[in-house]
């Protein structure tokens, strides 16, 4: 097994359990149906341009810096395969306290009197779709209060219509409603992949042992390469052309 | 020194230290109760064995770990029914459900059936007593597809302390829910226990910078011991569930 993100995380303790452990019966990855779920990919957890996380966070507190751009670009590399093979691509980003008048989880609304008009603007683009990442025409775009892209949302509705009984999930935070929307979409039964290049976090401890958590229990944590070999495969094997070259 | 301190890259503890102390809400709120998770054999065993001993036997134990986490519950559980707190357990949902995804148990030993068979048991340390609610899940999260709402809001529960396993698992789903529900969410950290010791301290982490406080068990008994001294009346009960 070639060594993973989280490895240098475990204790020896945890090591020797993994190698003692049965391997869990192989599961199969993905079903027939996929369809892509990105999440909160906007602008304040990526700023206005690339920079070191340690400054950015002077301007943009929630930001994580260059590991936000990195993956931004691998989610668009995704994107851009899974709309030429039709599957169907689904956003969720925040529905603002402004509009809906429920707090934002984990404290009350911001203040926003007390910002500096720079504040303010960067307040106010905080939900802004980063543009590598954005919904096209016709694809599902939904807003929640809670970390799942499943709370509060119609999501379930929208997959179901599509028949979908794959989610390839991609966006931030790893620990946070990456995580959050992997543990319900694996309680509803979908299979889930994560691409790992497509998702990020502010913290890589957080980063690595959420992957490691949702590697063991939820889902398959795969490199995006082999996700888009997939979907070649699958598109292929749909439409009864032969094989493209890679996209 | 919190458990999870020695997980972190220096690049995160950087970025704790630029970030500074976040606004952190209040622990508690005015009705709490206890949501006590999967404290059944399966994790347990049938003694206190080192984990990498036990995991022979019942695959998914977690050790002394178990064994530990369950005397402090027991002692949290005492506490809380005697200030009066309504008190929810949830576990396994078992196969005469007929929820696919049913294990195969044709090709299990006799012995294997058997702990197989008692895995969904609850360990008597941590066991329901006559009028607590008690509910079966099918996921990880207390939440999914159980009434544990209803049984909260009839209580007018606003605040939930959270017991069990695992801390990377069913505990950290279920809290994740609460949170997005809007309740208040404590967590006695020696109440709760894991099978890998970086996933324990981690999900620790994140559960304490982004959905509830996780404090010493000896910090939550000392609340409900201020709280209860507080109730000059019994509860009120808003509907007889």
């Amino acid at each position: 097994m070639t060594e993973r993100v989280w490895d240098k995380f475990l204790t020896e303790q945890d090591k020797a359990h993994l190698s003692i452990r049965a391997p869990r019966p192989t599961k199969s990855i993905f079903g027939s149906k996929p369809a892509i779920l990105n999440i909160d990919n906007y602008r304040s957890v990526a700023g206005d341009e690339p920079m070191d996380i340690l400054e950015m966070i002077k301007t943009w507190p929630g930001a994580m810096g260059n590991s936000a751009w990195t993956a931004l670009d691998n989610i668009s590399d995704l994107l851009q395969t899974a709309r030429a093979a039709d599957i169907p691509v689904a956003h969720v980003h925040g529905l603002p306290f402004e509009e809906c008048a429920i707090n934002p989880w984990g404290g009350g609304p911001a203040n926003v009197a007390d910002m500096s008009p720079a504040e303010r603007d960067r307040y106010e683009r905080r939900f802004d779709f980063m543009p590598q990442a954005a919904p096209v025409e016709g694809e599902l775009v939904l807003r929640k209060t809670g970390p799942s892209a499943f709370f509060g949302t119609p999501l379930v509705a929208g997959l179901t219509a599509w028949d979908i009984d794959t989610l390839i999930i991609t966006g931030e935070s790893t620990s946070g409603c990456v995580r959050a929307s992997v543990v319900d979409a694996k309680a509803y039964r979908f299979n889930v992949v994560i691409a790992e290049e497509c998702v990020y976090d502010r913290h890589e401890a957080c980063h690595a042992v959420n992957l490691f958590d949702m590697h063991q229990k939820y889902a398959t944590v795969l490199p995006l390469s082999e996700i888009k070999e997939w979907i070649a495969e699958w598109s292929a094997a749909k439409t009864g052309l032969p094989l493209l070259a890679s996209v | 020194m919190h458990v999870w301190d020695s997980f972190l890259t220096e690049q995160d503890k950087a970025h704790l230290a630029i970030l500074g102390t976040r606004r952190r809400r209040e622990p508690f709120g005015v009705r709490p109760a206890v949501l006590n998770i999967d404290n059944y054999r399966w994790v347990a065993g049938d003694q206190p064995e080192p984990i990498l001993e036990q995991i022979k036997m019942w695959p998914s134990a977690m050790g002394y770990a178990a064994w530990d986490a369950l005397d402090h519950i027991a002692e949290l559980l005492v506490v809380a029914r005697g200030a009066g707190l309504p008190i929810a357990h949830v576990h396994g949902l078992p196969d005469s459900s007929g929820m696919p995804g049913r294990r195969e148990t044709a090709s299990m030993t006799p012995p294997a059936l058997d702990r197989y068979m008692r895995r969904n048991e609850f360990m008597p340390q941590a066991a329901p007593l006559p009028g607590e609610i008690v509910l079966e899940k099918s996921a990880a999260s207390a939440f999914f597809g159980t009434p544990l709402i209803a049984g909260l809001t009839a209580h007018g529960v606003d605040t939930l302390i959270i017991t069990g396993e695992s801390t990377s698992g069913c505990v950290r789903a279920s809290v994740m829910d609460a949170m997005s529900h809007c309740f208040k969410v404590v967590i006695p950290e020696e109440c709760v226990y894991d099978r890998h010791e970086a996933s324990h301290a981690i999900n620790l982490f994140d559960m304490h910078q982004k959905y509830a406080t996780v404090m010493p068990l000896a910090d939550v008994t000392a609340w409900i011991a201020e709280w209860s001294a507080t109730q000059t009346a019994p509860a009120p009960v808003l509907a007889t569930v």
